[in-house]
């Protein structure tokens, strides 16, 4: 059976209006995240993805079960979503524990499962607290431990991070790593770019309905041809390596670094570029470090999708 | 279909059953659900505390009166509204629906176990309610010739009958409210409309009257009641007209292939129910 | 040194006057209700009463198109009952339009915390209640009082002065019963939009709060023997002062037009008490 996810050219209409559009997209297992400015159909994708909308074309298959088949796709699949709403007057402990219920576990396994997840997220003080009572950090991690209370094979978190203060904050990452190097699939939406860097081992950008990059950030850097690479070369003489390196015409832009003991240069081809450096290096410049300034989420993120956009 | 299936489905329908009960029934949200089922049994206990003798006769024709016109027609109707559509529609105004969606529950067997935890606290409810006026009502009559009544005369044939015509039209108006709550993003819309049809019932011609759940339930009552002489009420008194009655087998038949019809159409639909959590 | 930049200017405008700043809900109120198509429909429907009624008054003074159906003018006869027939249905309606419309008025208000924001601005709870309660007040106005105002203008102007002064007290009976319908059917929508948040509750227990108190006051009457029921019944309660007020009273009426009046003046003072008691919490102290 396949182990990966995937969106076979699903679109998503409400009405005359775009949720999604062509999506086709083949996930394996590790951290994905899922980034794109406000309305640009992230959460409208892990509904669909979760079966909670239904594509108008195009079909979704997770590890080989469709979200039509409930009793199966379920098992394997967790999902907490970006809404906040908790069925009323309803404890932590007793809102992981009843919905855990429909799993057909044994009570004990039920009451076993629920406690293990309630302590992976750090809830086990609160447990018997009402929900109504939580702080909004808690409600995203209550949401959490309700999500992967039954060991789901494919976790969906709509916005996870929101609200959690940065102790938490690292601990569920810490907790997604975890998941991922267990050979799950943990699918984020986030908004908080450079945690982005952090967390995923491949990411999936989104604008206006449309996935406009997937992969590894790498990967996608690379591909993003019209946008001139940046470097950053550590040297101890920035200034003349900058006037050696004008003269060649691969380089489009250098700059001296804000602390003088270095150098960003903007370069069409990187390959050449490094092919370059090794001359210049034997000319009298020490190159301490040359390293890719621009292959993080964040810089992708401006080249694809705009930096004028916010995102979510 | 192999046992285990069917195992697994009992046990999520229990499931869905003890957290909707615990949720909604056993909550402050559903004080006014009570409230409405016991108004009747305000007066009637108030009537056996300010009368020493009566005539056992004519309470037994007040309280048939009462059980038809007000507590079939009014108490468990909008009882019936505030539990039933709450089922669907109440968990969408919580922003809760999806919890269950995102089980491995076959949408039929949430629609099924949405019901019957619905179906079992408007039963508990209204026929407890029944228990509750029957008593009040009677409680002030000689031990003994209450005993014949029961156990000699018509007596505990008439409170089953009520019994049963509470728990039909709990069944009846429960399957069209959670038709009106998958159905409809408003259900007020056809729940006005099920109550005008309803009202009007008694001046239908004889085809149209049988498509409501008043006429099936009046079937099942024991004692016959006229329509009372015009007391001013206006185009309200639609609400007490006299109609037809029907065999009562077929009353009963009737209001479970309805519920069963229904069960069937809201499992279908529910496969196709989409999670939009608006500002309702 | 911290340089701010001073871009902020405060609105130096023209102010709606204080007196009528009230009818700015209301028009906003407006462009939400009829958004709904449905409800469009069934306001468009509630004027197929009046109209019909309004050619039946016409037909019934022309004695040219009454001899081709072989009728004789005055076949309808334009007295008190006909008034109070005509308030009672529109006065229905009127309650079916509250049920839809009321919910919709404070509930989202309340529900998303727009009502302190309302409250923050130089708009106090009283003008926020009229304003809100001029939707549906206008709103039942427009399917009872000006219908019913404008029959007994036709007929008036169809049969003469005559008519006017001898059934006078038949306009002044309409527009009197007209206001407290409207003055109770706004009221009831405000308070219950305000006790119940969810908009479909809300509707269910306006129609429940006639249904039930209809119901509710038979079973008092039936069991305790006593017409003290009709109290709770409010349906029964408009319907005695309307008849007063047309001079149509059934002559064994178990309570009066007076104490009917009286029992809607309670009615109305406890659902007022009851939406001042829900918006002060949302009050902002000045």
């Amino acid at each position: 059976m396949r182990q990966d996810i995937q969106l076979e050219n699903v679109s998503k209409f409400y009405g005359e209006v775009l949720g999604v559009n062509k999506v086709h997209l083949t996930i394996p297992p590790g951290i994905t995240s899922l980034v794109g400015p406000n309305g640009s159909g992230k959460t409208t994708l892990m509904n669909l993805l979760a079966g909670l909308l239904q594509p108008t074309r195009g079909r979704v298959i997770v590890c080989g079960h469709s979200p039509d088949d409930p009793e199966r796709f379920f098992r394997i699949t967790g999902y907490a979503t970006q809404y906040d709403g908790f069925p009323r007057g309803l404890t932590g402990w007793e809102f992981v524990h009843c919905y855990l219920r429909l799993f057909g576990f044994s009570p004990a396994e039920t009451e076993r499962l629920a406690w293990e997840a309630i302590e992976r997220v750090g809830l086990k003080e609160a447990a018997g607290r009402r929900i109504a009572g939580y702080s909004k950090g808690m409600r995203q991690r209550i949401k959490l431990a309700q999500a992967m209370a039954h060991r789901p094979k494919v976790l969906i978190l709509d916005e996870p991070l929101n609200g959690l203060d940065p102790l938490a904050r690292a601990e569920t990452i810490a907790l997604f790593r975890e998941l991922g190097r267990e050979g799950s699939h943990v699918l984020i939406s986030s908004h908080i770019l450079h945690e982005v860097d952090l967390i995923s081992d491949q990411v999936i950008m989104m604008s206006q309905g449309y996935v406009v990059a997937e992969g590894q950030i790498r990967g996608v850097r690379d591909e993003i041809s019209e946008q001139p690479m940046q470097v950053l070369i550590r040297c101890d003489k920035p200034e003349h390596l900058a006037s050696q390196l004008f003269h060649h015409e691969q380089v489009v832009e250098a700059r001296v670094h804000a602390d003088r003991a270095g150098l960003v240069v903007r370069t069409r081809s990187a390959d050449s570029f490094y092919k370059l450096l090794n001359q210049i290096a034997l000319n009298g410049v020490t190159i301490e470090s040359v390293a890719p300034a621009d292959d993080d989420a964040q810089s992708i993120y401006g080249y694809l999708i705009g930096t004028e956009e916010s995102t979510k | 279909m192999n046992p285990a299936q069917l195992n697994l489905w009992k046990r999520q329908i229990l499931a869905i059953v003890r957290i909707d009960i615990a949720r909604t029934f056993l909550s402050k949200r559903g004080l006014w659900i009570y409230l409405l089922a016991l108004s009747p049994a305000v007066p009637m206990i108030g009537h056996s505390l300010s009368r020493e003798t009566d005539q056992l006769g004519n309470d037994a024709q007040i309280f048939a009166g009462i059980f038809q016109f007000y507590y079939l027609r009014i108490a468990i109707f909008f009882g019936c509204v505030g539990i039933f559509i709450n089922l669907i529609r109440g968990e969408m105004l919580d922003k809760s629906l999806h919890f269950y969606l995102l089980g491995p529950v076959r949408r039929e067997v949430l629609i099924a176990g949405k019901f019957i935890s619905g179906l079992a606290a408007a039963i508990t409810i209204f026929c407890g309610s029944v228990l509750v006026q029957w008593v009040g009502m009677f409680m002030h009559h000689p031990t003994d010739l209450l005993w014949a009544y029961m156990f000699n005369g018509p007596g505990l044939s008439h409170l089953i009958s009520y019994l049963l015509a509470a728990a039909l039209a709990c069944l009846g108006y429960g399957s069209v409210f959670l038709w009106a709550g998958v159905r409809y993003k408003n259900p007020l819309v056809p729940a006005t409309g099920i109550l005008l049809w309803e009202a009007a019932n008694g001046v239908l011609p004889a085809m149209l009257k049988k498509i409501s759940v008043i006429y099936w339930l009046k079937s099942v009552c024991p004692i016959s009641i006229p329509a009372p002489k015009d007391n001013g009420g206006g185009v309200w008194n639609l609400l007490i007209f006299d109609i037809d009655p029907a065999p009562a087998s077929m009353a009963i038949a009737n209001l479970l292939l309805l519920a069963a019809f229904v069960m069937i159409w809201a499992g279908i639909r529910a496969r196709r129910l989409e999670i939009g959590y608006g500002t309702e | 040194m911290a340089v701010y930049k001073r871009t902020y200017r405060g609105y130096s405008g023209p102010l709606t006057n204080p007196l009528w700043r009230f009818t700015v809900l209301q028009r906003y109120a407006f462009q939400a209700v009829f958004k709904s198509r449905l409800l469009l429909i069934g306001y468009v429907g509630c004027f197929f009463g009046p109209i019909l009624l309004l050619c039946l008054l016409y037909l019934n003074q022309n004695a040219s198109v009454l001899a081709l159906v072989g009728q004789q003018v005055g076949f309808l006869k334009v007295d008190s009952s006909l008034f109070l027939n005509f308030i009672s249905w529109q006065g229905l309606l009127a309650g079916i339009l509250t049920a839809f419309v009321g919910p919709s008025l404070v509930a989202p208000d309340l529900t998303n915390g727009a009502l302190s924001v309302y409250l923050s601005r130089p708009f106090n709870r009283s003008e926020y209640i009229l304003g809100k309660g001029m939707v549906l007040g206008s709103l039942i106005a427009s399917i009872t009082l000006l219908p019913g105002l404008l029959v007994f203008a036709v007929q008036s102007s169809l049969v003469g002065f005559t008519w006017f002064t001898d059934n006078f007290y038949l306009g002044v009976g309409t527009l009197l019963s007209c206001l407290i319908l409207m003055a109770v059917f706004m009221l009831l929508g405000l308070a219950m939009s305000a006790f119940v948040r969810w908009k479909i509750v809300a509707g269910a227990l306006i129609l429940g709060v006639f249904a039930a108190g209809k119901g509710f006051g038979a079973v008092i009457n039936n069991v305790m023997e006593t017409g003290n029921g009709y109290f709770l019944d409010l349906q029964y309660l408009l319907s005695t002062v309307a008849g007063g007020l047309l001079h149509k009273t059934p002559e064994n009426d178990p309570i009066s037009p007076w104490a009917a009046a009286v029992a809607l003046l309670v009615f109305c003072t406890m659902l007022l008490a009851l939406i001042n008691r829900k918006l002060r919490v949302c009050e902002v102290a000045g």
